[in-house]
């Protein structure tokens, strides 16, 4: 049972998975992880230095492994998962100076002539208000579309529309970009 | 349906916009791909057979309490103190539950919460949170697990938060039913049955006794009425002419539709488009000519395509919904003529 339940767990929907992880099948529980550790590494890097993200991943995902059993409502796993990645990246930060744009750059995987750049988006990233940073942090670092954000988050699709497009006029204003980039079609009829 | 809809790269990446795609390239190789640590979570799950047998043991525990405090309670009904239900604390003294006074403890399904002059905060399963200001009382209907969650609102008023799917949560009142759709909203209900609501984020349905079905977004409030009445969701931008036609309509003011649509403006397309939802046949096509001039028809869409196609209609009701969140203008580009 638990092998035929394992081969299909790729496909399934979040609740059978869910629930299969709470009655111990590691596969579902990797599942979880396949589906959901590029969330939760968006939600710890708005806050959180990113050479300690990969880290505090693995770790959110431990602390949920062992609170599973308490989750009463499978469909809820998004938001419950994101809670404790917000609760353990703000503890791990307690105490701790604000992130300076500098703090990024020994660790960043990218070119040193581009990694200037790449700091300071971060940097802007973080400085948005609370509402768009994770949303525009998953779509932009994490690749995520707005429908997957919304289905990883458990936002309405109404509110991360709104959350990416009023974060970026703002990223834009931060930044310095003109509005001329975006395309006509946006409006098109 | 053979139209597609708006394009929005930053939404979906369909269409175009170079800055994004340009951030999306610098910022991608910072994207998270590294594997499931294996060891850590050994060590963790070394753990969970104890954690989950003593989770079971606090249930099993609360179970007796709850089956022996059951006989104890007035009015005979389910105790408040434990067992499933949602998880309340009183604010600024005891609330009743079920008629006794508590500082907190477990709204149980059927039970009904009393603030009386004080407060309470509610949590909601473990999808959200709901605070209940004074003179509020609430009653829980449902909740179970994969199923939706509902609470009845008889009178009060109540600050709602959900991080949860659509329509894992709803708040019926005696006036209209509130579907969460992933939102925070603030809804008031007078003794009459009278209320209002007012969508802070995301979205939330309004459903009336007619079946019919509002969609009132981030930034807009209503009125709901007694007697299940419909009402329309109004832009908190709207201007007091336009509030005023709106609430003649509610009231059934001949050709209240005449009204509502001579005092609009482009901010009030979101109640245009919510009353091109509800009206009836023949009133349909009017509404539809009047929302043309305040939002375009995405991709040349005619009112007839409109009034044939739900989908073109959904698709045109996204367009309005874009242009109140400010995520476009809704100018039309030049289409050929018919």
């Amino acid at each position: 049972m638990q092998l035929a339940y394992s081969a299909l767990v790729r496909g399934d929907a979040l609740p059978a998975v869910v629930v299969a992880a709470q009655r111990g099948d590691r596969r579902a529980f990797a599942e979880l992880y396949r589906r959901f550790s590029r969330a939760v590494h968006g939600v710890v890097l708005a806050r959180v230095r990113y050479c300690d993200a990969a880290d505090l991943v693995q770790d959110v995902f431990a602390v949920a492994l062992e609170r599973l059993p308490q989750l009463g409502e499978a469909a809820a796993f998004p938001g419950w998962l994101l809670t404790i990645a917000r609760n353990r990246s703000i503890d791990f930060v307690r105490g701790k100076r604000p992130i300076a744009m500098g703090d990024d750059l020994p660790e960043l995987p990218v070119a040193a002539s581009r990694a200037s750049e790449v700091a300071q988006v971060l940097t802007a990233l973080r400085a948005l208000p609370d509402a768009y940073q994770e949303t525009m942090i998953l779509r932009l670092v994490e690749g995520m579309t707005g429908p997957e954000i919304a289905e990883q988050t458990g936002l309405s699709p109404g509110s991360v529309r709104v959350n990416l497009h009023r974060g970026m006029k703002l990223l834009r204003d931060q930044l310095g970009i003109s509005e001329e980039g975006a395309s006509d079609d946006k409006a098109s009829g | 349906m053979t139209k597609r809809p708006v394009d929005d790269y930053l939404w979906d990446r369909s269409g175009e916009d170079k800055d994004v795609a340009r951030l999306e390239a610098l910022l991608s190789p910072l994207q998270h791909d590294a594997p499931l640590d294996e060891l850590r979570l050994h060590r963790a799950k070394s753990r969970w057979p104890m954690v989950a047998g003593a989770a079971m043991a606090v249930a099993a525990m609360m179970a007796v309490i709850a089956w022996w405090q059951w006989p104890r309670t007035t009015h005979g009904s389910i105790s408040c103190t434990a067992g499933v239900g949602f998880a309340f604390t009183a604010k600024g003294g005891d609330v009743a539950c079920n008629g006794t006074a508590l500082p907190g403890g477990v709204l149980p399904t059927g039970g009904t919460l009393d603030t009386g002059a004080n407060q309470a905060e509610l949590a909601i399963a473990d999808i959200g949170h709901a605070q209940l200001g004074a003179h509020t009382i609430v009653r829980l209907d449902h909740t179970a697990i994969g199923k939706r969650h509902q609470l009845f609102l008889q009178e009060g008023r109540m600050h709602a938060r959900v991080t949860a799917p659509p329509k894992i949560f709803a708040v019926a009142t005696p006036s209209a039913d509130v579907i969460d759709l992933g939102c925070e909203y603030t809804l008031e209900i007078d003794r009459n049955g009278a209320g209002s609501i007012h969508v802070l984020t995301g979205q939330v349905e309004l459903e009336t006794g007619n079946g019919a079905v509002m969609l009132a977004p981030a930034g807009t409030h209503g009125r709901l009425l007694p007697g299940r009445r419909a009402s329309w969701p109004v832009s908190d931008r709207a201007n007091p002419a336009f509030s005023a036609a709106v609430a003649q309509l509610e009231a059934g003011a001949p050709d209240g539709i005449g009204l509502v649509l001579a005092a609009a403006t482009k901010v009030d397309a979101i109640t245009i488009a919510n009353l091109a939802r509800s009206a009836p046949g023949a009133e349909k096509r009017r509404v539809l000519e009047r929302l043309a001039t305040l939002v375009a028809a995405p991709q040349c869409t005619t009112i007839d395509e409109a009034l044939a196609d739900k989908d073109l209609f959904d698709m045109w009701f996204e367009e309005v919904y874009l242009v109140h969140i400010g995520a476009s203008d809704g100018v039309a580009k030049s289409c050929p003529t018919p």
